[in-house]
C-alpha cells in the first residue's frame, strides 16, 4: 500500500484506539497486536491490553509476503493466546483482521498450513479485507470464509472500515456474545453489518 | 433521517447511529432530547409488547423519582422499521460497566471510585427492580450494559426497558448477558422471568460491593474459557465464598482482589449464600429484590469514611464481628472518642418495641437520619440527594443529634415521654438515651450506645 491509503490506515488506527478507550468492555477484555507484511513480515506492535495500545505509524513498502505473514500470525496465536488457568480467565477466540492490496509475492502454502493449525487450536476467526483493484480474491477465499472487498481505497471508505473494525472488536468484547456463551462458534453473523463501500464475498 | 411515530407525527434523527447492539440501532433525535431505537428484526411478539410497555405499564415510571430510575420508552416508531423513542440519558450518566470492570475504572478520574456510591448504586438498582417486579414485569437482561449510573451522585437509570417480559403476554426477546444470566437459562431449562432477574441482580450487587464475579475463581472447568463459563456460570457453578467448599476461593484473604462476603455483615452474607449456593439450583431460594433494598439501606447506615486520605475507595462498611480495618487499604479505623451507635427499634404496639435485626447506625459526624428511619413502610430514596430530617453533630466533645425537620422527636425516660426536641434544636447523645422518631405504633425508636473499638 502506498501514499494516501497508507496514511488513511494510520489515521484509522488512531481512531480505532480512541474508540477502544471509550469502551469499558474493550478496556477490560481486548488486547491488540499489529503485524505488517511487505517484502518481509514483522510484528509492528506486540500484544498489549486495549488501554496500553499505542497506534503505530505505517510506512509504504513494496512486496506482499503473505506466507511469511501467516507464519508470523501462527507464531503470535500460539505464543499470545493463553488458556484458562487458576490464575487467568483465559483468552477468548482471537479475531484477526487481515488487510492486503496485492498478490502474494512468496510461497504462502506452508504459512497457510501453519496458520490453519494455530487457528483451529485457538478457535481464531480471520476476516480478510481485500483493498483496491489488484487484490487476489481467490487467495483470500482460501484463507477464510469471511472475505470483504473495498474496491475504492478512499480515505472515507478506509475510515468507515476502521469504524467497523472498532465496532467488531467492541462487539466481541461485550463479553462473550450470547451465541458464544451457548457454545456456538463465533461467526461473521456476530459482527456488525459492514459499512458502505465494502462488499462481502460469499 | 425522519422516522414516523405511531400517532402519525414525524421525528428527525441524526443520520449516523450513536451505537448498535444485538437487537437494534440507536439514533439521537435532532432536538437533542431523545434517542430512537430501530429494531433489526421486529417480531410479532415485540409488536404486541410495545403498546403495553409504552401504554399501561408506563405508570411504573411516573413521578419524578421513579421516572429517573428508568429510561422508559415514550412513543412507538412505525417507519422505517418498528422502534421506540426513549428519553436521552442525562449528562453525567455512564454505563455501569465502567464501575464493574476494574481495568476500565482505572482509566477514569479517581472521583469515580467511592465505595459509598457503590452501596447507593446497588440499593437504587434493587429499588428499580423491586418496582418492576411489583408490577408483574421482569427486565430479562439486567447487566452492567443496561444500567447507567452517575458515579458521583450514585443516581441510577435502567435502560432497554423495551426488552421487558410481560408475563403471560409476551415471550422474552433476549436471554440476557452470559455473566449475569441465571444458571437455569444458561442450560435452557427456563424462560426469563422475575426469578431469573434475581440471579442477575445478586451478581450485580456482589460485583459492585466486592469487586469480583461471585462464580469466577481459581477452579478451572475447561482450558477453553467459553466452555469454562458454561460450567462456572451454570447450575454446577461454585460460589467463590462458599461456606464449606473452598475450592473456588481465591487463595487467601490477603490475595489482592478477594474480599470475604462477611465484611458486609451477617444479613448480606446469608443472602449471598442463598443466591449463590442454594439459588444456583433452586431459583426460588434467591432473595427477592425488596430484601436486597432492605439490607442495602441498612448497610448504608454502617458505611464510614476511611481514616486514610489515600484510600482509593474512601469508605468502608462496619459490620458485627469484623475488625475495624479498611478492607481496601488496610488502614485501621480511627473514630472520634465515644462515637455513638444508634440502634433502631420497631414499635409493636402497646408502647412496646423490639430491635430491628441488623440495623444500627454508625453515629459519625454528619450522619443523617432520613424519613425511612422514622417509621415502617417509608421507601428509601434511591440517590444521595435525599433530604435529611436529622443529623449527628460533634460539638465541643459532645455528640448531639440535631433535629432538622422531624415533627415529633421525643426523649423517653423510664418508659415515659420526657421531653420533645423541636425542629432546629438538638439533644446530647448520652449512653442509653432513648429517642422516639415518630408516633406509635408504626414509629421507630433509637437507643444510643458507644463504639468499643
Amino acid at each position: 500500500m502506498h501514499g494516501a491509503p497508507i496514511e488513511a490506515v494510520t489515521t484509522g488506527l488512531k481512531n480505532f484506539e480512541a474508540a477502544l478507550r471509550l469502551d469499558p468492555h474493550a478496556l477490560e477484555c481486548a488486547a491488540i497486536s499489529i503485524l505488517t507484511f511487505a517484502s518481509k513480515a514483522h510484528e509492528l506492535t506486540s500484544l498489549v491490553e486495549a488501554g496500553s495500545f499505542a497506534p503505530p505509524v505505517l510506512t509504504a513498502e513494496g512486496g506482499t509476503a503473505l506466507g511469511a505473514a501467516l507464519e508470523l500470525l501462527a507464531d503470535a496465536l500460539e505464543r499470545d493466546t493463553r488458556p484458562r488457568t487458576p490464575e487467568y480467565v483465559g483468552d477468548w477466540r482471537p479475531l484477526v483482521f487481515l488487510m492486503t492490496d496485492g498478490q502474494p509475492t512468496d510461497d504462502w502454502q506452508p504459512g497457510l498450513a501453519r496458520y490453519r493449525a494455530a487457528a483451529a487450536r485457538w478457535k481464531s476467526t480471520l476476516i480478510a479485507i481485500g483493498c483496491g483493484p489488484g487484490v487476489a480474491i481467490d487467495t483470500l477465499s482460501e484463507l477464510t470464509k469471511t472475505v470483504m472487498l473495498m474496491p475504492d481505497m478512499t480515505p472515507d471508505t478506509i475510515a468507515s472500515l476502521f469504524d467497523w473494525i472498532s465496532q467488531s472488536v467492541r462487539t466481541a468484547s461485550r463479553a462473550v456474545s450470547q451465541h458464544a456463551a451457548q457454545g456456538v462458534q463465533s461467526t461473521f453473523a456476530d459482527l456488525p453489518p459492514p459499512p458502505q463501500g465494502i462488499r462481502v464475498v460469499l | 433521517m425522519r422516522v414516523k411515530l405511531q400517532d402519525g407525527t414525524f421525528v428527525t434523527c441524526e443520520p449516523r447511529p450513536l451505537g448498535q447492539g444485538g437487537v437494534g440501532r440507536v439514533f439521537r433525535t435532532t432536538d437533542g432530547r431523545s434517542v430512537v431505537k430501530l429494531f433489526h428484526h421486529p417480531t410479532p411478539e415485540l409488536e404486541k409488547a410495545l403498546p403495553l410497555i409504552v401504554g399501561d405499564y408506563r405508570r411504573i415510571a411516573d413521578g419524578t423519582e421513579w421516572s429517573e430510575l428508568y429510561r422508559w420508552p415514550d412513543a412507538i416508531v412505525v417507519e422505517p422499521t418498528l422502534g421506540v423513542r426513549l428519553p436521552l440519558v442525562a449528562d453525567g450518566f455512564h454505563e455501569l460497566s465502567w464501575l464493574i470492570f476494574l481495568k476500565a475504572l482505572a482509566s477514569r478520574p479517581p472521583s469515580w471510585r467511592s465505595w459509598r456510591s457503590r452501596v447507593v448504586i446497588a440499593s437504587a438498582i434493587a429499588s428499580a427492580v423491586t418496582r418492576l417486579h411489583g408490577s408483574g414485569l421482569a427486565h430479562s437482561d439486567l447487566s452492567p450494559r443496561n444500567i447507567w449510573v452517575d458515579p458521583l451522585t450514585g443516581r441510577v437509570t435502567l435502560i432497554d426497558i423495551d426488552g421487558l417480559v410481560v408475563p403471560g403476554v409476551v415471550p422474552p426477546q433476549v436471554l440476557g448477558t452470559p455473566e449475569y444470566i441465571a444458571p437455569e437459562l444458561l442450560v435452557k431449562q427456563a424462560r426469563p422471568s422475575s426469578t431469573t432477574d434475581l440471579h442477575s441482580l445478586a451478581v450485580l450487587i456482589y460485583q459492585l460491593l466486592l469487586y469480583r464475579h461471585p462464580l469466577r475463581g481459581p477452579r478451572v472447568c475447561s482450558p477453553d474459557p467459553a466452555e469454562d463459563d458454561l460450567v462456572a456460570l451454570g447450575p454446577d457453578g461454585l460460589f467463590v465464598d462458599h461456606p464449606s467448599d473452598a475450592s473456588n476461593r481465591p487463595v487467601s484473604e490477603e490475595w489482592a482482589g478477594f474480599w470475604p462476603t462477611r465484611l458486609l455483615g451477617p444479613q448480606l452474607m446469608e443472602m449471598f449464600s442463598r443466591a449463590f449456593v442454594a439459588g444456583l439450583r433452586s431459583p426460588g431460594a434467591r432473595p427477592p429484590a425488596g430484601e436486597w433494598v432492605h439490607a442495602l439501606v441498612r448497610l448504608t447506615d454502617r458505611v464510614v469514611a476511611c481514616s486514610s486520605k489515600r484510600c482509593p475507595e474512601g469508605f468502608l462498611p462496619l459490620s458485627d464481628g469484623v475488625a475495624p480495618i479498611c478492607p481496601w487499604c488496610r488502614t485501621p479505623l480511627k473514630l472520634r472518642k465515644r462515637t455513638p451507635v444508634l440502634h433502631l427499634y420497631q414499635g409493636i404496639g402497646d408502647h412496646r418495641y423490639e430491635p430491628e435485626p441488623h440495623w444500627w447506625i454508625a453515629g459519625t459526624e454528619g450522619r443523617r437520619i432520613y424519613p425511612w428511619h422514622t417509621a415502617k413502610g417509608i421507601a428509601a430514596a434511591t440517590s444521595m440527594n435525599a433530604r435529611p430530617i436529622a443529623e449527628v453533630e460533634h460539638d465541643n466533645g459532645v455528640w448531639r443529634l440535631r433535629n432538622h425537620e422531624l415533627a415529633e422527636l421525643r426523649v423517653i425516660r423510664d418508659g415515659r415521654e420526657h421531653r420533645v426536641i423541636p425542629a432546629g434544636d438538638s439533644v446530647a447523645l448520652h449512653d442509653g438515651l432513648t429517642l422516639l422518631l415518630a408516633a406509635p405504633p408504626r414509629g421507630r425508636a433509637i437507643i444510643v450506645s458507644r463504639f468499643d473499638l
